[in-house]
């Protein structure tokens, strides 16, 4: 899975360069953000600006690095969300619990 | 309209999934051309369900097949995912989101939203998940 990471002050921006995040690569992408916040990125920013699919694996994949940023007193937000990304989170109701941020990273 | 059937029978490993779904929802773009939104809903159903089959019911064991056909008509369009796993109970007014920091049971919602019908079928040694979304807009 192609992700790039930024340090941007006190959050780091993760941006994901796949447009899918499924059952093929959730799991890499799991212990990616969970690696992030062990080595102390513990406040991150991810941005979905490229995605354009996302399943439940992906999105359980999201709400276990944010469960694990707040316990480190984090977050986990996410950025750029397509519609059909937008929509998903509606249905789960995981817009409830993430922010979501429009910072239009490139 | 004319119809459509796709029978796929393929080994359960996770990384046929994304395969055999993009090449069955590339056959239906070709039928329904202005139907985005739903070849998109309809992509992500079939990933959720075939999931559900590799890790559930046959919980990794990648030398099992999972079998799958998708027919469509001018009224509906319906998808059946075979197992040969344990099955289990299944009750579509029971199906809820999983508590807000779980990491996972959310499949069978999605599915349940985005579907205008689900149900499962328990058998002695073939189970299937049956699920129809109605094409009038």
């Amino acid at each position: 899975m192609q992700i790039s990471t930024e340090s941007q002050g006190v959050y780091t921006a993760v941006k994901i360069n796949d447009t899918r995040i499924d059952v093929q690569n959730a799991s890499d992408f799991k212990k990616y953000l969970l690696n992030l916040i062990s080595e102390g990125n513990t406040t991150l920013i991810v941005d979905l600006k490229r995605v354009a699919f996302i399943d439940s694996s992906g999105l359980g994949a999201l709400v276990y690095a944010l469960r694990e940023a707040k316990m480190k007193n984090g977050d986990v937000k996410v950025s750029n969300l397509k519609a059909q990304v937008q929509s998903i989170f509606k249905v789960t109701r995981l817009n409830k619990i993430f922010e979501i941020v429009d910072v239009n990273a490139s | 309209m004319e119809t459509l059937k796709i029978d796929v029978l393929f080994l359960g490993k996770l990384e046929n999934i994304r395969k055999v779904s993009i090449g069955t929802c590339d056959l239906l773009r070709n039928m329904l051309p202005d139907r985005e939104e739903l070849i998109q809903d309809i992509e992500l159903c079939l990933i959720e369900g075939l999931s559900n089959v590799v890790i559930h019911a046959y919980k990794g064991n990648s030398n099992k097949k999972i079998r799958f056909q998708v027919f469509v008509n001018g009224i509906q369009l319906a998808i059946k995912i075979f197992d040969s796993g344990p099955g289990f109970e299944f009750n579509i007014n029971k199906i809820t989101l999983p508590e807000r920091h779980k990491s996972c049971g959310r499949g069978l919602f999605i599915i349940s939203q985005l579907m205008d019908r689900v149900e499962y079928k328990m058998n002695r040694q073939v189970n299937y998940l049956r699920m129809v979304k109605y094409l009038k807009e």
